[in-house]
């Protein structure tokens, strides 16, 4: 390819992916690779920076930390798990490429998602659209009482926020809230009609989870658990996660 | 000397040797097979000659068949399954549960009118080989949906509508495990939507295919395709599913069934793709060469089959000099799958107390002497213990049938 | 059909019971312990030297397996049924199954030994193939089997770990490579990663053969362990300098090219029979198969049979094998023997192919063209009972017509021609088959019982071989009004007789000359290889044939 040679010179010194193995349930399996091009077959990030993930893995066993901290590809792995799908061996590239966002400096991080997660920090909701909680209560009773009236099928049906002892707890993603609010709708029917007993939260409904994207560890507990709790506050028994 | 009486579970290629071989030394043999026919999924293979023999073995499992069905002290036992083994002074005693058997094979004379009378297709089975006898079988729904018809039909008065299970208590000296493997189910891989798509099937569907038609067919179209494509390793070499196992027999049956394609249609198509090739007969290195001048081989396993216009299939594959994905259309996909345990292996360590591996076969309890297993009396041959080609099958066969004599003290 | 086969007269003759081991290694003492066991006399004929068990590592075994090894050698050296030849040459071999006359020499004596079976069970060599690499052997590039020898050593290890020393393998560029090779690398791959965090292996290999006992298990070991394998269908470059080998590779995973100067580089080793099967194929007239190794790729012959009955080849020396395989190999070679020499007395055909001592002038072809090497001369040649397979190929061939099959005579088989033909209602085109009794007498008569499309006029003739096929069969079908004949053998290479369908189209390729010179239309004879599960096949060349001459 016209770039330099690689060179190799044996066992490095804990290198990037002996971290990550540490770190990892039967480490990964990151050893393992068959080199069979399962993974690279299937993930839709194959080719994109001129990298595939049996390359990405390949480079990580090599112990070229320095390519594979920095290549931009990892920002595009849309963290969709097919290569773990369909590895034979079951090798876990998606948490590899995980730890590889995060040893990047935050501020170096794409923009979007750095924004999104610092405005799903900023308010009670976690929503990266920013939108509060008087805002979702608000999209939320308008739209039900739009939809009891126009379908009187459904005249009974309820969308409740922070509802004491509901079974279940669910989030949502806040894009449909904030613009494609009828979206919401059809999962209320279904919940209805099987006679679920369910809530929102006021806080944490914000169900997107841009500071996973980020990889910005503390971030997403605080986004995590700021719905978690809320569910355990209401004396939920299941959290029905959306996203 | 009094006769010994040994008792083979399994009639596949496996017992069927074993069977012929312990015979040949006058000992009395119960060959039991669970299915209607004898031979096992071997006696359904084709031949894999190109303009020369390939050495596949299929024809040895038909001859071994012959020369067992000619062999006077041989007993076969079919749709017969045992249900209790207990063993008391070096003696088995084994209960069976045989039949129904719809058709009395003393009257039989397999002229085949049940089976093209029949009003449903299915409710008559037709076996594999001329050897197979009787060469027809009925099911028990078939009997039970269409009871007048089979009444009536046989001029020779060799179906009984009303034939019931009967049970049969042996007295064995020795066992012989002969009860084969599984084909990989390739709905455990769900990206190449096999049950979706009618071209896209499996090692074994296509000796079926070639079988009936007498070459290789779509079977959406029944039309013979013009480009085709082989994936080895489904469901081999696979920790995800826990097979951490190379099943040996895909790439000799997908590069043989390949080449006898080639040799019938040159004008075929053909793509392997794979990740190691394994060796196929003694002359390899030669073989191998012919194949790849014939066909394309391409380290790197597809995921994803995607129907196309005309029942066609295009597969994405991995291109690994570009380092992109590519899309290529296939008339069809054959996914080599790979030698499975048998399901039943569980149930059958519990039945005669033996031990299974890690992978569930068979356990065989001496690292250089594969056919004993765990318990005195009790040898395993075949699939049953692992993967193994026809030629590796008959030969671990034939070495049982000698520990089985050497236990037996039979000598000539 | 003839049934004459079946009704054959029976006679009982007396054999010599004792049986040849040829090979002092693993696969000839194990065999020689179990031919001992079933009470047979064993000479077993040492052509290396006093009984050394071929080198363990050779079968994929860690060295400890060594002592059960000497354990095994100790044991049939004490053994009074064996009788052990050390430095033994096999000089000649004379005679038949139940009554070979074996010439030889031991530590340079003459020796004469009268045997009834013999077992060819030959050691493997391994040599490494640094030349096809354009490498030389050194301190740094070393051969599989000495890397092996260093890594006995357990300082060697505690090195490689301390000194964070890489070592590269290989293999699968100058050979395709096989199981039991590939196992005694991942065997050496694991040894390296275990000694020492600190310790490296890379693979350069094409294809892994994983095709053994727990070798996808191996290789997964060694991958978790740390060894890293480049996989690729082109060779590194490697070049040898100075102060070490220095790889070259481009590396198809990660597109780019990859340098490593490795401590050590082990180069893959070929495995193959050694230069003594050639000689002994030429002494005992036994065929020599593909890679050197003493059995053709014939599924008749697997998996201990030669072509000649009563030597059989084991283990290594008709195929690379591991020792479970090596073992079920003696085993199956003990029941053979058994069933051939079982109490010293047999029962024969008393006639199989039988020699018109009146008619014959010992012109040996008959001796030249048995696949079998059952036959033999006095003053006029001698057919083998026990070895005859009755294919008839000498029948065929004796230019003095003084060899006949018994079932299968010239008279008998033109009696039935006759009959067949006249047999046939007039306007069904007349189609005789001549068909192997191995082969297309199977799937013709499975076509039928299947139902399939059949001419009419299709008659099948029972011959035990194609090589039975005389010209003069051929010629009579059509003088007695046969519209259209088949000739139809094995496959190549599935003939029993191994020549059989050589000789049945050489002799049908004549036909067609012979055919255009009296004016009959060669498409009317049509000469095919078929398998017995075949049937479709069969009765599509036999339809096609009808609508040729329709």
């Amino acid at each position: 390819m016209g770039e330099a040679a690689i060179k190799l010179g044996g066992k490095k010194e804990s290198t990037f992916m002996d971290k990550v193995k540490e770190i990892l349930p039967d480490g990964g399996n990151l050893n393992l690779c068959l080199t069979c091009g399962a993974c690279s077959s299937g993930c839709p990030a194959t080719g994109l920076e001129g990298m595939d993930p049996r390359k990405f893995l390949r480079m990580a066993a090599l112990g070229l930390d320095e390519e594979i901290t920095s290549t931009p590809w990892v920002w595009h792995c849309t963290m969709c798990q097919r290569c773990i799908y369909v590895c034979p061996m079951k090798i876990d590239i998606p948490r590899l490429v995980y730890y590889a966002r995060q040893s990047w400096p935050r501020e170096e991080r794409p923009k979007g998602l750095i924004n999104s997660c610092d405005m799903a920090l900023r308010n009670d909701s976690c929503s990266a659209m920013g939108a509060s909680p008087d805002d979702f209560s608000f999209v939320v009773e308008d739209l039900l009482d739009e939809y009891r009236e126009a379908q009187p099928e459904f005249k009974d049906m309820d969308a409740p926020i922070d509802k004491e002892g509901a079974e279940f707890f669910l989030n949502q993603n806040s894009r449909e809230p904030v613009t494609e609010p009828d979206e919401m709708v059809p999962l209320w029917k279904i919940l209805h009609s099987a006679g679920i007993n369910w809530t929102y939260g006021s806080k944490g409904w914000g169900g997107e989870n841009y500071c996973m994207f980020l990889a910005d560890d503390e971030a997403w507990k605080n986004t995590v658990a700021m719905s978690i709790n809320q569910a355990k506050s209401l004396g939920c028994k299941t959290y029905l996660n959306t996203e | 000397m009094e006769e010994k009486q040994v008792m083979i579970m399994g009639g596949g290629i496996a017992g069927l040797t074993a069977a012929r071989d312990l015979a040949e030394f006058g000992v009395n043999v119960h060959l039991i097979e669970k299915s209607s026919f004898m031979g096992g999924y071997a006696i359904g293979y084709t031949c894999k000659a190109s303009t020369e023999c390939l050495q596949c073995g299929a024809c040895s499992v038909e001859k071994t068949l012959k020369e067992a069905t000619e062999t006077p002290n041989i007993e076969f036992h079919l749709s017969t399954t045992v249900e209790a083994v207990s063993s008391e002074n070096n003696k088995f005693s084994a209960k069976l549960k045989k039949g129904p058997f719809f058709i009395d094979p003393e009257r039989c004379n397999n002229c085949g009118l049940c089976y093209e009378k029949s009003p449903e297709k299915g409710a008559v089975l037709r076996g594999y080989s001329k050897n197979n006898h009787p060469l027809y079988a009925i099911t028990a729904e078939g009997i039970q949906s269409h009871r007048d018809f089979f009444a009536s039909v046989c001029p020779e008065g060799a179906i009984s509508v009303d034939a019931k299970a009967t049970s049969e208590t042996l007295g064995v000296d020795a066992l012989i495990v002969a009860t084969g493997f599984e084909p990989f189910d390739p709905n455990q891989k769900p990206t190449y939507r096999y049950a979706e798509h009618a071209n896209v099937i499996t090692g074994l569907d296509m000796e079926r295919i070639k079988r009936t038609h007498g070459a290789l067919v779509r079977p959406s179209d029944g039309q013979p395709p013009e480009k085709i494509a082989f994936i080895q390793c489904v469901g081999s070499r696979d920790e995800r599913l826990g097979h951490l196992w190379c099943s040996r027999v895909c790439c000799p049956y997908a590069l043989r069934s390949a080449q006898s394609i080639k040799t019938q249609s040159p004008e075929m198509d053909i793509t392997i793709f794979y990740m190691d090739i394994q060796n196929i007969g003694k002359n390899f290195p030669e073989f191998y060469q012919t194949c790849k001048s014939d066909f394309r081989f391409i380290r790197s396993i597809p995921v994803d089959i995607f129907g196309e216009d005309n029942d066609r299939l295009s597969l994405r594959r991995f291109d690994e000099t570009e380092g992109t994905t590519v899309m290529e259309t296939f008339d069809l996909v054959v996914l080599s799958i790979g030698i499975m345990p048998n399901s039943e292996n569980p149930a059958i360590s519990k039945l005669l107390g033996i031990e299974l591996d890690q992978d569930g076969f068979i356990d065989h309890n001496d690292a250089l002497n594969q056919t004993l297993t765990s318990q005195n009396g009790i040898f395993v041959a075949g699939t049953a213990s692992g993967p193994n080609s026809i030629p590796g099958s008959m030969a671990q066969a034939g070495h049982a049938a000698g520990e089985v004599l050497k236990y037996l003290g039979v000598t000539q | 059909m003839t049934t004459a086969k079946n009704t054959r007269e029976m006679e009982k003759i007396e054999i010599a019971t004792d049986v040849l081991v040829i090979g002092g290694g693993y696969t000839g003492l194990k065999a020689a312990d179990s031919i001992a066991e079933t009470g047979y006399r064993v000479i077993l004929a040492d052509q290396k030297d006093a009984g050394t068990p071929g080198q363990s590592s050779l079968f994929g075994l860690q060295p400890d397996f060594q002592n059960s090894l000497d354990g095994l050698k100790d044991a049939v050296k004490a053994n009074s049924r064996v009788e052990f030849l050390p430095e033994a040459r096999i000089k000649t071999a004379a005679g038949v199954p139940g009554d070979f006359t074996i010439r030889l020499t031991s530590d340079g004596t003459e020796i004469e030994k009268k045997v009834g079976a013999i077992v060819v069970a030959t050691d493997i060599v391994s040599t490494p193939l640094n030349h096809i690499y354009g490498l030389d052997l050194s301190d740094r590039v070393i051969s599989l089997s000495d890397f092996e020898e260093k890594l006995s050593s357990a300082d060697f290890k505690k090195k490689l770990d301390k000194d964070k020393q890489t070592v590269a393998f290989l293999a699968g560029f100058a050979q395709d490579g096989n199981p039991l090779l590939m196992k005694r690398i991942l065997d050496s791959v694991l040894a390296v990663e275990e000694a020492g965090k600190n310790a490296t292996a890379y693979v350069y290999i094409n294809d892994i053969k994983v095709a053994g006992d727990n070798l996808e298990r191996l290789y997964k070991a060694g991958r978790d362990a740390g060894a890293i394998y480049f996989k690729s269908t082109q060779p590194p470059e490697i070049k040898q300098q100075n102060d070490g080998p220095a790889i070259l590779l481009h590396d198809p995973v990660i597109r780019s090219d990859i340098e490593a100067e490795p401590d050590y580089l082990v180069i893959e080793e070929a495995m193959t029979p050694g230069q003594v099967n050639s000689e002994l194929a030429d002494i005992l007239r036994i065929d020599l198969g593909p890679m050197g190794f003493l059995q053709t790729d014939n599924v008749h012959r697997f998996p201990v049979h030669s072509n000649r009955e009563g030597i059989y080849v084991i283990g290594s020396t008709r195929d690379i094998q591991d020792l479970s395989d090596t073992w079920t190999d003696v085993e199956n070679a003990v029941l053979d023997i058994k069933q051939l020499l079982g109490d010293g007395t047999k029962e024969v055909p008393k006639f199989c192919a039988v020699v018109d001592r009146e008619k014959c002038v010992t012109c040996l072809t008959c001796y030249r063209c048995c696949p079998h090497g059952a036959i033999y001369w006095d003053d006029k040649a001698v057919i083998s009972p026990v070895a005859c397979q009755a294919c008839g190929i000498c029948a065929s061939e004796c230019p003095q017509e003084a060899i006949q099959v018994t079932g299968y005579s010239d008279d008998e088989l033109l009696e039935q021609i006759r009959t067949e033909i006249s047999g046939i209602k007039n306007g069904d085109p007349k189609i005789l088959a001549f068909c192997c009794e191995n082969s297309a007498l199977e799937a013709g008569r499975t076509a039928d019982l299947f139902h399939y499309n059949l001419p009419k006029g299709l008659r099948l003739i029972r011959v035990p071989c194609a090589g039975k096929v005389d010209i003069h069969y051929v010629l009579s079908a059509f003088i007695e009004g046969a519209d259209g004949v088949l000739v139809m053998a094995c496959h190549p290479g599935n003939c029993k007789s191994e020549t059989g369908t050589t000789f049945a189209r050489w002799r049908i390729n004549n036909a067609y000359q012979m055919l255009e010179e009296t004016g009959i239309d060669k498409n009317r004879l049509e000469f095919v290889t078929l398998a017995s599960n075949m049937a479709p096949d069969f009765a599509k060349i036999a339809v096609e044939m009808e609508k040729r001459i329709g």
